[in-house]
């Protein structure tokens, strides 16, 4: 059973500039799957179409046999790559407001992995730094037993010791019939952590795809280094 | 999920507003000591008046603020709720985009209804306070009683109240055209670029306003010359009920506008907003 389909996905902001043309992709489920491109070749706008942020031009997305709307919303735990609270709010009202919306969320384990960051629920968010702010958003994300988690560029912008934390706390928080995705360009990091990989090109072109391991054991060569063959400029 | 929307949202807008309606209410006390002035039986010196009158000019100003305040309010909520990056939250919430722009239409009814109430409060304080000599004397309850019998005696008395009703449709679907209006016009903006949506928004909405502005004096000049030739030939309850009649009329073209405004808005939203 797929936990994602993506059909003939096209999308395009400007005319005659395609972002993505005719990507077809699925992802099965309880699998870890790491969306690996090049700067600007659509993996954040791919993201955001089966997150329900962006439409696409022509296509169809489902996500567990749902098209994008209400319910694949539900079913979906969407992390940006951007804080997306307003800064008025405190970190307790976050919490709050997750539980209202989401069924799926555990409040209780939110206030753990906040505690273990010694991060007080009081606190309001315009006095947190950004990459506090960006691990509360994650500790949010994270903290709901979703089908599909959707992470847009989680390391990114952050010191290797956070990297090595939210790595960790994304292998051990997440429903384990559930799916990741990962988006980066932070292989060697993230390599670590994946089950299967997908090489996109530009234009949303798969250049490579498969399970990490074993393109690890056939080629001899890391999933950075296999990146560095394939996108060669 | 539509009330859980709006929980949110009331909690935003009314978290700062109650700030400006607590102001509104001390300017209108202060308003009605100066407008008091006025009417006491003390020697005033003539300066004091003046003072007095621009303070009663300031405490009204005031209250234009209020309301200017509140609807900015409303329609930040709306701009950074959908259109910035709060937007990533908003659109994958599981809801229905028509349900969040439902949330928000609400919460600019609720919010203008609270602060058409405050300053129907603060109207009432100010008249108190500036007339309390007269409202608590006899000569009030005879002038009452005089107005009443007057309004009574006139044979069409009851036009007054169906005039009443109507008005109060009429103001309501204009405050919701409004804001559908202003809604419309950052959407649109928020489509067509992607920075400086607010100034963007702000040329859509004078630019459109200028022309239904224009429309609307047109239809004025050579409807209104018509319904004069019209009333002088009716008689006194026929120009009653045409008078009915088009306040019906333009309730109808307000809620088909009102529609029209929701649509766009809707569209914008669920089929061409581009949030990265």
């Amino acid at each position: 059973m797929n936990v994602l389909d993506c059909v003939n996905i096209n999308k395009s902001y400007h005319k005659n500039k395609p972002v993505l043309e005719n990507l077809n992709l699925t992802i099965p489920q309880g699998r870890i799957v790491g969306l690996l491109g090049p700067n600007g070749c659509g993996k954040s706008t791919l993201i955001k179409m089966i997150a329900g942020i962006l439409q696409p031009n022509s296509g169809d997305i489902f996500v567990d046999g749902n098209p994008v709307g209400e319910k694949s919303c539900a079913l979906i735990s969407y992390l940006p790559e951007r804080t997306y609270f307003s800064n008025s709010m405190k970190v307790k009202d976050i919490l709050t407001y997750f539980k209202d919306f989401y069924s799926d969320f555990d409040i209780e384990r939110a206030k753990q992995l906040l505690n273990d960051l010694r991060i007080d629920v009081n606190a309001s968010l315009k006095t947190l730094s950004k990459g506090t702010k960006e691990k509360v958003q994650l500790i949010l994300v994270m903290s709901r037993n979703a089908k599909l988690y959707l992470l847009d560029e989680p390391i990114a912008g952050v010191d290797p010791a956070a990297r090595e934390y939210i790595l960790s706390t994304i292998v051990s928080n997440y429903n384990p019939e559930a799916s990741i995705v990962i988006t980066t360009h932070l292989i060697t990091d993230v390599e670590q952590v994946l089950d299967d990989f997908i090489f996109m090109g530009y234009g949303g072109q798969i250049m490579m795809a498969g399970n990490a391991e074993e393109a690890r054991n056939e080629t001899g060569k890391s999933l950075d280094e296999l990146f560095k063959e394939v996108f060669r400029c | 999920m539509l009330k859980k929307l709006m929980k949110y949202d009331l909690k935003s807008v009314f978290k700062i507003w109650w700030i400006g309606a607590v102001s509104s209410i001390a300017f209108s006390i202060a308003g009605g000591f100066a407008g008091g002035l006025y009417f006491t039986d003390w020697d005033i010196p003539k300066s004091i008046l003046v003072i007095a009158i621009f303070a009663l000019v300031l405490v009204f100003l005031g209250f234009a603020a209020f309301g200017v305040f509140s609807d900015i309010l409303v329609y930040l909520r709306y701009y950074k709720n959908l259109f910035t990056d709060e937007g990533y939250l908003t659109f994958t919430l599981p809801a229905k985009r028509s349900t969040v722009l439902k949330s928000k239409v609400l919460l600019s009814y609720i919010t203008f209804s609270a602060t058409a109430f405050v300053l129907f409060i603060d109207t009432v304080i100010l008249t108190l306070i500036a007339g309390r000599e007269y409202w608590f004397s006899k000569d009030f309850v005879e002038d009452f009683k005089y107005f009443i019998e007057e309004f009574l005696a006139y044979d069409y008395y009851y036009y007054a109240f169906i005039y009443l009703a109507l008005g109060i449709i009429l103001f309501a679907l204009l405050a919701l055209a409004g804001y559908l209006f202003a809604y419309g016009c950052i959407a649109i903006a928020s489509v067509l670029v992607k920075k400086a949506k607010i100034a963007v928004a702000i040329g859509i909405y004078y630019g459109a306003s200028s022309v239904l502005s224009f429309i609307m004096t047109i239809f004025y000049l050579f409807g209104m010359t018509s319904l004069m030739n019209l009333f002088y030939r009716l008689t006194e309850v026929g120009t009653l009920n045409s008078i009915m009649m088009l306040l019906i009329m333009v309730i109808f073209l307000l809620c088909a506008f009102c529609c029209l405004l929701y649509y766009v808005t809707h569209w914008c939203i669920d089929k061409k907003l581009n949030l990265a």
